[in-house]
């Protein structure tokens, strides 16, 4: 059995997450991180994207937007603005969204801000769907 | 001699104002509660947040950033202000209060108002203070994401130097019975407010990609942080006023039901006698 660390998950609605874990997986820009056990204290800023959680007793996927993870000597903390369990995201409401999105981003009448603001919509609903996909391996 | 059924119908009106001043009242009550719950859920987060600042700062305590600087050999510094009021009226003295503690502080030649809540954006439209509103504000209510909106646009604003210092001002409920206006410094940050003396920097921190980057994602919670704290007490606070204000109204209500009615008996009495002495009267003439 592998060694375990304090794991939280800290959101402004809720502590999401806090328990002992084996094994953390996010992402960052540079891609994927993994954090086990007896890591170097470190801050990362991590990506929108799936967040993997490896207990001793299972392991559970969710769906974390940008934030931070503080790993210090003794326990790891994520802060981010929104967490949801890959079983919680609606995924019918993320494609409708993202369908949405699309239409209007290919209609010329819209300006580049919204531009950008639709680019991260669909950004935010292909990373939970993905994260919903994990669920069903 | 007041007629009776005036006095009746009065009765009746006063009677009817008085149950909206009581559901009004139980409105703001449970409102309030409501909004200190959601505020100490959220509480840990931006604790969370402030800590880490404070962590990097005492790491990389000569990070150049953009938002620490306080652009003072600046001509015309353009300062902005964020006040919180309330959308509607019945809430006391608390609008009153916060407007007049926001016309002291700005200065109307080089200020900029964003105001948020009817009340305010209606006084210093009036007033002719150079008034600007915050995009996407249609539908505003005291929210995290709400509060992290205004911060980015702020930041953005502040970045692009188009503003030079941000201060929000809101009401701040002190005592159960104090409500006072207070403002709070949010941008340029303030090295001060990041010290701790007690904090052990022994232990070695890296950063991942930079710590300017992680820096700057926090900068931006950390101000929706404040931004969120704020609206929440402006929250509160509206919503004790308010509540406070019902509660007097609907007492004013049943004392001025109670008048009435004796009024109303006193009418319902002297009519009786005059008919008595009427009828008698007129017995005596047979």
């Amino acid at each position: 059995m592998a060694k375990t660390y304090k794991f939280e998950v800290v959101t402004p609605s809720r502590i999401f997450y806090s328990d002992d874990v084996e094994l953390i997986v996010f992402e960052t820009d540079r891609g994927q991180v993994g954090v086990m056990a007896d890591h170097v204290p470190m801050l990362i800023a991590n990506q929108m994207g799936t967040l993997k959680i490896k207990t001793a007793k299972e392991t559970k996927y969710a769906f974390i937007t940008e934030g931070f993870i503080e790993i210090s000597s003794d326990k790891v903390d994520a802060v981010v603005d929104l967490a949801e369990w890959c079983d919680e995201i609606d995924v019918e409401n993320a494609k409708f969204t993202k369908k949405t999105a699309e239409e209007a981003l290919s209609n010329p009448k819209t300006d580049k801000s919204m531009k950008l603001e639709l680019r991260a919509s669909i950004e935010r609903s292909n990373a939970r769907i993905r994260t919903a996909g994990m669920m069903r391996r | 001699m007041a007629n009776t059924r005036e006095i009746k119908l009065r009765i009746k009106g006063v009677n009817e104002t008085k149950k909206i001043t009581k559901a009004m009242k139980l409105i703001s009550a449970v409102k309030l509660r409501k909004a200190r719950e959601m505020h100490d859920r959220t509480l840990p987060f931006f604790k969370h947040i402030q800590e880490t600042m404070v962590d990097i700062l005492l790491r990389v305590p000569d990070m150049e950033l953009i938002y620490f600087d306080k652009r003072e050999n600046k001509k015309d510094r353009k300062k902005a202000y964020i006040v919180l009021s309330s959308d509607s009226g019945l809430t006391g003295g608390y609008n009153t209060n916060i407007t007049k503690f926001a016309v002291e502080k700005v200065d109307k030649e080089n200020g900029i108002v964003f105001p948020i809540g009817n009340t305010i954006k209606n006084y210093m439209l009036r007033n002719e203070y150079n008034v600007q509103e915050i995009e996407d504000l249609e539908e505003y209510s005291v929210d995290t994401k709400i509060a992290g909106d205004i911060a980015s646009q702020m930041i953005k604003m502040f970045k692009e130097e188009k503003i030079d210092e941000l201060e929000l001002v809101y009401t701040e409920m002190e005592s159960a019975m104090h409500l006072v206006p207070h403002s709070i410094k949010l941008l340029p940050l303030e090295r001060k407010e990041f010290e701790r003396k007690e904090k052990n920097i022994n232990q070695e921190l890296e950063f991942e990609p930079s710590p300017e980057v992680v820096f700057d994602v926090l900068t931006s919670k950390y101000i929706s942080g404040i931004l969120y704290g704020g609206m929440v007490e402006s929250f509160v606070s509206e919503h004790f006023a308010r509540m406070n204000a019902m509660d007097s109204a609907t007492t004013n209500a049943e004392k001025m039901v109670n008048k009435l009615t004796l009024n109303y008996n006193r009418a319902r009495q002297a009519a009786i006698t005059q008919e008595i002495s009427e009828i008698i009267g007129g017995a005596a003439n047979v």
